[in-house]
This record gives C-alpha cells, sequence and structure tokens, in this order.
C-alpha cells in the first residue's frame, strides 16, 4: 500500500478553514500520485456532482457517465489546479459545461434524427431508487412529469442550466454566472426565458390534452 | 421598480426565483400584496416551478466506493495510454498510414501469401504468352512434318 506524505503546504495553507485544508492536503498529494488522495477527493464529491448532473439532463446513468468525465478532466488538470477555488467549484463548473455541452448533442439529435427518449425514460421516479424521491414529488402525476420533462427538452441547454442551478441547486445569481462564463444580465435574461418557456410550454400541452 | 408600478415579466420571475436583490424582494413584496393581476400572475410561475421536481441523491458508501472504483479505473487506463510520448504516437500513425497505402494500392505485383490471386496472377501470365505457345505448337508440327517427309 503506498503511503501518501505531504507535510508542507503553499503558504496561507493553515490560515484555511479545516475542511479547505484537509482538501488542499489532499490535492497536494493527489498531484504528486497518491491515488488514494484523488480516490478521497472523488468519494466526497461524487453524490453532489452526479446530483447536479441528474438534475441537469434527467437522466441518472448519462448523468454518472458526465460526472466520470469531469472527474478524468480534474485529474489531467491536477497540474495546473492552483486552489485558488475549492474542488467542489471548480467541478461544479466542469460538470454544468459538460451538462450544456450533452443537452445541446441530445437536441442536434432530436433535430436531426426526430430522436427522442420513450417517455419511460422520463420518469424520474422510475429511474430513481424509491428512498431518493421526496414525498411531494411522488405525489405529482406522471403524465405532468412527461409534460414537464417534454417542456424544459424545449428549452435551450444553457436556459435549462441557469433554471436548475439557480431553482433546484439555490445558487445566487452571480455564482451561476461565473459557473457559466456569463454576465449577472444574461443569467437573469436566461432565467426569465426558461421560466417563461417552460409556462408556455405546460399551458400549451395542457390545452392539447383537453 | 415601486410600489405603485406592476412588475415586469421577468421581475415577477426573479422574484419566485428569489433571484432579486433584497430590498427589490421587499418592494416586490409589497406590490404583489396589493395588486391582483401580480399576484395572479405570480401564483401561474410558482405552478409551473412547483412541478419541477427536485431529485435528492443519496449515495450510500457502498455506491460511493462503486462510483469511485469506475473513476479511478479510467484513470490507470487513461494513464497508461498517455505514457506513449507524442513521437511515438506520431510515428505509428504514419506507418499505419503507409501501411494502409502499401496494401490498397493498385500493384503489378500479385500478394505472395494469397495462392488464389497467385493462381489467377500465373492464369493471366500465360494467357499474355499464348503467342508463344502457339509458335511452340507450330515448330512441333513442322518437326512432326518433317518426320513424315523422312519416313515417306
Amino acid at each position: 500500500m503506498n503511503l501518501c506524505v505531504v507535510d508542507t503546504l503553499e503558504s496561507g495553507g493553515y490560515a484555511l478553514p479545516m475542511e479547505t485544508r484537509e482538501e488542499a492536503i489532499l490535492v497536494e498529494q493527489a498531484r504528486a500520485g497518491c491515488e488514494q488522495s484523488f480516490e478521497a477527493l472523488v468519494r466526497q464529491n461524487s453524490e453532489r456532482m452526479i446530483q447536479l448532473a441528474w438534475r441537469m439532463v434527467n437522466h441518472r446513468q448519462d448523468a454518472e457517465e458526465i460526472v466520470q468525465e469531469a472527474f478524468l478532466r480534474f485529474h489531467r488538470s491536477l497540474d495546473r489546479f492552483r486552489g485558488d477555488s475549492l474542488v467542489s467549484t471548480w467541478l461544479y463548473r466542469t460538470v454544468s459545461r459538460l451538462c450544456i455541452d450533452y443537452l445541446r448533442r441530445e437536441r442536434i439529435k432530436r433535430r436531426l434524427f426526430f430522436f427522442s427518449r420513450p417517455d419511460d425514460e422520463f420518469d424520474p421516479l422510475a429511474q430513481a431508487p424509491a428512498n431518493t424521491i421526496r414525498q411531494d414529488d411522488q405525489a405529482i402525476a406522471r403524465q405532468e412529469l412527461v409534460h414537464l420533462m417534454r417542456a424544459l427538452e424545449r428549452l435551450s441547454p444553457r436556459q435549462r442550466a441557469v433554471l436548475t442551478l439557480r431553482h433546484q441547486e439555490e445558487l445566487p445569481l452571480k455564482e451561476i454566472a461565473e459557473i457559466l462564463g456569463l454576465s449577472e444580465g444574461s443569467v437573469k435574461v436566461h432565467l426569465h426565458r426558461a421560466v417563461q418557456g417552460l409556462r408556455n410550454s405546460l399551458a400549451e400541452m395542457e390545452n392539447s390534452d383537453d | 421598480m415601486t410600489n405603485t408600478k406592476c412588475l415586469s415579466n421577468q421581475d415577477l420571475t426573479l422574484y419566485c426565483t428569489g433571484a432579486l436583490d433584497p430590498d427589490e424582494m421587499r418592494i416586490a413584496a409589497e406590490h404583489i400584496s396589493s395588486c391582483s393581476d401580480c399576484a395572479r400572475h405570480l401564483t401561474s410561475l410558482r405552478k409551473t416551478l412547483a412541478a419541477m421536481p427536485r431529485h435528492q441523491l443519496h449515495l450510500s458508501e457502498a455506491e460511493k466506493l462503486q462510483f469511485s472504483d469506475r473513476v479511478m479505473r479510467k484513470v490507470k487506463t487513461g494513464r497508461r495510454g498517455n505514457r506513449l510520448p507524442i513521437w511515438a504516437t506520431t510515428a505509428t500513425a504514419v506507418a499505419a498510414g503507409l501501411l494502409t497505402v502499401f496494401i490498397y494500392s493498385p500493384s503489378d505485383k500479385p500478394s505472395q501469401f494469397n495462392p488464389a490471386e497467385v493462381r489467377q496472377f500465373a492464369e493471366l501470365d500465360l494467357v499474355e504468352n499464348i503467342e508463344m505457345l502457339e509458335m511452340m505448337e507450330m515448330l512441333e508440327m513442322m518437326e512432326l512434318l518433317e518426320l513424315i517427309d523422312d519416313k515417306g
């Protein structure tokens, strides 16, 4: 078993909070080639990142693939990771951007090949273990969920990302702007268009059902 | 934004998602409490957003371990793959390209390793030398005629 020993930190390291300090040590050890330290970083961040990707792309398996790719990119970037931000912030940004790329590809596929997931795959209740779904989510009728997923598909990938980051991840606009590389004003516009688009699509679908 | 003027659609959306500044949130709330139009619009927006599911993920330690194992396997595979220096990768690519050109380019010489092709090209060779065969047959016939004459 390889033991990873790093007894020095960059200047100012010990002024950081305990969790940040531990993370900085793990990053330093991972950079030195310690696999266990990198694995520890993966375990610490995997749940939150998979949840983020799942909320954005609405497909659990694809979400895991996206997060896996984000961790691989993080591993390749270890030498350049200066520790100015938390690992979770770096991952949040990478996962969000990978999700946007994924949504763009899915959108192109749908346009070119009239490709669409079967309705069963839309159903988050069917995809997730029962204990991972909140009680109020379970109360939503399946048909409404299918409508909602279709309405979300109509949003642009960026609108969808902004909506997820604000409404579901509850991040401040400033942070969303940093993650997506946009101005705060653009984030406001995307958020507004996302909610309006969602509302119009849902109203349209409800009317077509009547 | 004043508490007498109706909120724009965008401000209502931002209010609904809690994305306005604290002061703007307070002013908007005061207005909405006294404006039935804005209140109705807000109810509709809230209904839309309430429909969005919030997936809550709780991975067990075993699931986290399983996921990290998958990532680490990929990390190790990637690292092995990256051990080849750039010049070696380039050389391999050039060699592969040359090999492809060599295999698929039209050649006068048949392959030595394909018996069917060897047979086919041998037959072709015979066809090209058919004139010589005819001449040899003629010579043989002339020799026969000379023998008959000699005996005759």
